[in-house]
C-alpha cells in the first residue's frame, strides 16, 4: 500500500464521536429494553436483563463520555496513516456483500479482488494486479467448490 | 477407562496420515498469519477459521491446534525479528528479543522461545489431561447459580485487568451482553431488539461478531496503516544453536515461566500477557544474567515466552472443562469448534470423550508440530515477512468475507461481519479493547439463563446464590476482587491529589 499523509478527522474527534455514540446506544438499548416486562426477582421476564444490562451500560458509557471528553486522551486514538483507504476498503467488502448473491461466487469475488488490490497499490502493475486477482479468485473458487465441496452463492 | 488410556485413544483418532497433514498446515498458517505485524493470536485465528470449512470435525480440530500453538509462535517471531508485538503478551519478548538479534543472535533468541513455548505447552498439556476431566465432572454436578457465579466471577475479573480503564473494559463487556441479548429470548419466546428482521431473529452469532471485530478490523487497520516496509534479519539454521550458556540460563527460566504461565492461565482475563510481564519481573529478580536485562538477556525472552504459551494452554481447561472462556484466544478458538458443532464442557468429555481426547491429542500434535516445523522453516517464514502487505490483506479480506458466508450460507452474514469491521476498527483505533465485549457476548446469555434459572428455583431469594459452597466462593472472589479494585482505584487517586496550598499569613 502507498504510504500517505495522516488523512481523515482529528483522533479526538474520533473518540469523542466513538464515545457519543456508545452513549446514545447504550441509552436507545435502554429505552427499548423498557417496553419489555422486567417480571419480578422470583420470576423475571423477558425485561429483566436487558433492562439491567441498559442501566450499567447508559451509566458506564456516561462515565466514558465524560472522561474522554474530560482527558482528551487523543493519544490513545490511531485509526492509521490513511483512514479513508480503510473506509474504501468498505466499501468495497459491502459490494461484494451485495452483489455475492447476483452475480455468482467467481465474477464477484474476482471484481472484489480487484478493486481491493486496486485500492492498497494504486494503479501500479495494472497487469500483475489484474493477474493477481484472477489467479487469487480462481484459487479460492477452485479450493471452496471442488476440494472443500461447499455450497456457493 | 484411565485419563491415559483414553489420551491413547485419542492419539489413535488424531495421529492419522491426514491428521498430521493438517497438523502441519495449521501451525504453518498459524505461524506465518501470526507474523503478519500487529495480528496477534486472536486476529490470526480469526482470519484462518475459512480454512477449516468442510474438513471432518476431529480434522478441523487437529487444524485449530496447530493454527492455536502456531499464531503464538508467529508472534514471538515477529517480536524477535522486527520489535513489532503483535499483542501485549509479545511486548517483553520485544525488549530482550530485538535486542539480542540486534547482536546476532535471533536466531538463538527464536530456537529458546520455541523451546519455551514447547515445554509450557506440555506441561498445560499435561494439567488439561489431569485437571479438564476430573473438572468436567464437578462440572455435572453444577446447576444454575454455580454457572452464574462462575461466569459472573470471569466478566468482573475481566473488566478489571483487561489492560485499559475500568469503565472502559466494564462498557464493552456490557456492549457485549447488550448484543447477546438480541433475538428470541430463549426462556419467555419474546422477539427482542429483532428491528423486525428475520436476520436478528436467531440472535447475532458469536462467530459473525468475532469475525467482523477481529478478522475484518484487522484488514481495515492494516488498510489505513499502509504498507509499513519490513526488513526482517535473515536468519540461517546454523544460527539457531544457542550456546551451552545460553541453554543453561534459559532451562530456569522456562521452568519458571511455564508455572507462572499454567497458573495466571487459570484466572480470567488478559493471561498472556500478565504472565509474560509477571515471569519478565521474576527473572529480572532471580536470573544470573539479570545484569543484562534490557540489552538482550536470553532469560528475557525464555521466561516469559514459555509463560505466554504457558498460560494459552492452561486456558483451555476452563474452556474445554466447563465451557467458558476465560480469554480471547480461548474465545476464538470456542467459535472455531463451535463452527464445526463441537460445544466444549462437561457434556464434550462425558458424552463425546473420542472428540475431547483427540481434540487433546491435536494439541500435543500441534506443539509438537511447532518444534517439528517452524525451528528448520524459520528462515523461510522471516522471508514471507517481505511479501507486502498491500498485496497480501485484500486477498485476506476476500477469504474473510467468503468465510464468513459458509459459516451459515447466509448472504445477511457478510452485511452484519463488515458492520462489525467497522465498529471493530473504530474501537480499537479509539482506545477500547474489544476481548470484553467477545467474552461479554458469549457470557451474557449464560449469565441471564444462570440468573433467571437460580431465581425461579429458590423463589427470588439471593440466598441461593450464596448457599452452595462453590457458588458461594466464586460469588465472594468477585465481591472481593470488585473491593480491591475500589480500594486500589481510591489509594492511587490521593496519591496523586495535589496538597493543599498553604494558606498566606
Amino acid at each position: 500500500m502507498q504510504k500517505t499523509d495522516r488523512s481523515g478527522p482529528s483522533p479526538r474527534l474520533v473518540q469523542l464521536v466513538v464515545a457519543v455514540a456508545l452513549f446514545a446506544g447504550c441509552s436507545l438499548y435502554l429505552y427499548a429494553a423498557l417496553g419489555f416486562s422486567f417480571g419480578a426477582w422470583s420470576n423475571p421476564r423477558a425485561g429483566f436483563m436487558p433492562t439491567i444490562a441498559g442501566c450499567i451500560g447508559v451509566a458506564l458509557a456516561l462515565g466514558n463520555l465524560l472522561r474522554v471528553w474530560r482527558a482528551g486522551d487523543a493519544a490513545s486514538a490511531d485509526l492509521g496513516l490513511s483512514p479513508s483507504r480503510a473506509l474504501a476498503f468498505l466499501a468495497i467488502l459491502a459490494g461484494y456483500a451485495a452483489l455475492l448473491g447476483r452475480l455468482g461466487f467467481l465474477p464477484a469475488t474476482f471484481g472484489a479482488a480487484l478493486a481491493l488490490l486496486m485500492v492498497s497499490r494504486g494503479m501500479r502493475g495494472p497487469v500483475v494486479t489484474l493477474s493477481l486477482a484472477a489467479v487469487f479468485s480462481l484459487g479460492i473458487w477452485l479450493l471452496f467448490s471442488r476440494a472443500l465441496d461447499l455450497p456457493l452463492p | 477407562m484411565t485419563s491415559l488410556d483414553a489420551l491413547i485413544q485419542g492419539f489413535q483418532l488424531a495421529a492419522t496420515p491426514t491428521n498430521l497433514v493438517a497438523a502441519g498446515i495449521g501451525v504453518m498458517l498459524g505461524t506465518f498469519a501470526g507474523m503478519l505485524p500487529g495480528l496477534g493470536i486472536s486476529g490470526t485465528i480469526a482470519l484462518l477459521i475459512p480454512i477449516s470449512f468442510g474438513l471432518d470435525p476431529l480434522t478441523a480440530l487437529v487444524i485449530f491446534g496447530g493454527i492455536y500453538y502456531g499464531a503464538a509462535y508467529g508472534g514471538s517471531t515477529t517480536s524477535i525479528l522486527l520489535n513489532v508485538p503483535g499483542e501485549g503478551a509479545s511486548v517483553v519478548t520485544c525488549v530482550e528479543g530485538y535486542a539480542m538479534a540486534r547482536r546476532g543472535r535471533a536466531g538463538a533468541a527464536l530456537s529458546v522461545a520455541a523451546l519455551g513455548s514447547f515445554f509450557a505447552g506440555m506441561l498445560g498439556l499435561v494439567g488439561l489431561v489431569l485437571f479438564a476431566p476430573t473438572i468436567a465432572g464437578w462440572a455435572l454436578a453444577f446447576g444454575p447459580q454455580e454457572y452464574f457465579c462462575i461466569a459472573l466471577l470471569a466478566l468482573v475479573v475481566l473488566s478489571g485487568i483487561s489492560g485499559q480503564s475500568m469503565v472502559q473494559s466494564g462498557l464493552m463487556v456490557v456492549v457485549g451482553i447488550m448484543l447477546g441479548t438480541i433475538g428470541i429470548d430463549p426462556m419467555t419466546g419474546v422477539e427482542r431488539f429483532t428491528l423486525s428482521s428475520d436476520v436478528l431473529l436467531d440472535g447475532i452469532s458469536f462467530i459473525i461478531v468475532v469475525m467482523g471485530v477481529y478478522g475484518m478490523a484487522e484488514v481495515l487497520q492494516t488498510a489505513a496503516d499502509g504498507d509499513a516496509a519490513v526488513s526482517a534479519p535473515r536468519v540461517a539454521f546454523r544460527d539457531l544453536y544457542p550456546t551451552r550458556e545460553e541453554l543453561s540460563r534459559s532451562m530456569p527460566a522456562i521452568g519458571r515461566g511455564s508455572l507462572i504461565g499454567l497458573l495466571i492461565g487459570l484466572v480470567p482475563g488478559p493471561s498472556g500477557t500478565i504472565s509474560t510481564f509477571l515471569s519478565y519481573a521474576v527473572e529480572k529478580r532471580l536470573s544470573r544474567g539479570r545484569d543484562q536485562f534490557g540489552s538482550g538477556a536470553i532469560e528475557g525472552v525464555a521466561g516469559p515466552e514459555a509463560a505466554n504459551n504457558g498460560a494459552d494452554t492452561s486456558t483451555l481447561i476452563p474452556l474445554l472443562s466447563l465451557g467458558l472462556p476465560f480469554n480471547a484466544g480461548a474465545a476464538l478458538l470456542l467459535s472455531g469448534f463451535l463452527i464445526h458443532g463441537i460445544t466444549p464442557g462437561p457434556n464434550l468429555v462425558n458424552t463425546r470423550p473420542d472428540l475431547f481426547w483427540g481434540l487433546v491429542a491435536s494439541l500435543f500434535i500441534g506443539n509438537l508440530m511447532l518444534l517439528v516445523i517452524n525451528l528448520p522453516f524459520v528462515g523461510l517464514f522471516a522471508s514471507l515477512l517481505r511479501i507486502p502487505l498491500g498485496i497480501l490483506m485484500p486477498l485476506v479480506a476476500v477469504v474473510v468475507m467468503s468465510g464468513t458466508y459458509f459459516i451459515n450460507n447466509n448472504l445477511s452474514d457478510l452485511w452484519l461481519a463488515v458492520a462489525f469491521g467497522l465498529v471493530g476498527w473504530l474501537l480499537k483505533g479509539t482506545g477500547y479493547s474489544v476481548a470484553p465485549l467477545i467474552i461479554g457476548l458469549f457470557l451474557g446469555p449464560l449469565i441471564e439463563k444462570g440468573f433467571i434459572q437460580s431465581m425461579v428455583l429458590a423463589d427470588g431469594s439471593f440466598l441461593t446464590l450464596m448457599s452452595r459452597p462453590f457458588s458461594g466462593l466464586m460469588l465472594g472472589t468477585a465481591a472481593l476482587f470488585i473491593l480491591v479494585r475500589i480500594g486500589l482505584g481510591l489509594r492511587s487517586r490521593f496519591a496523586r491529589a495535589p496538597l493543599a496550598p498553604t494558606p498566606p499569613r
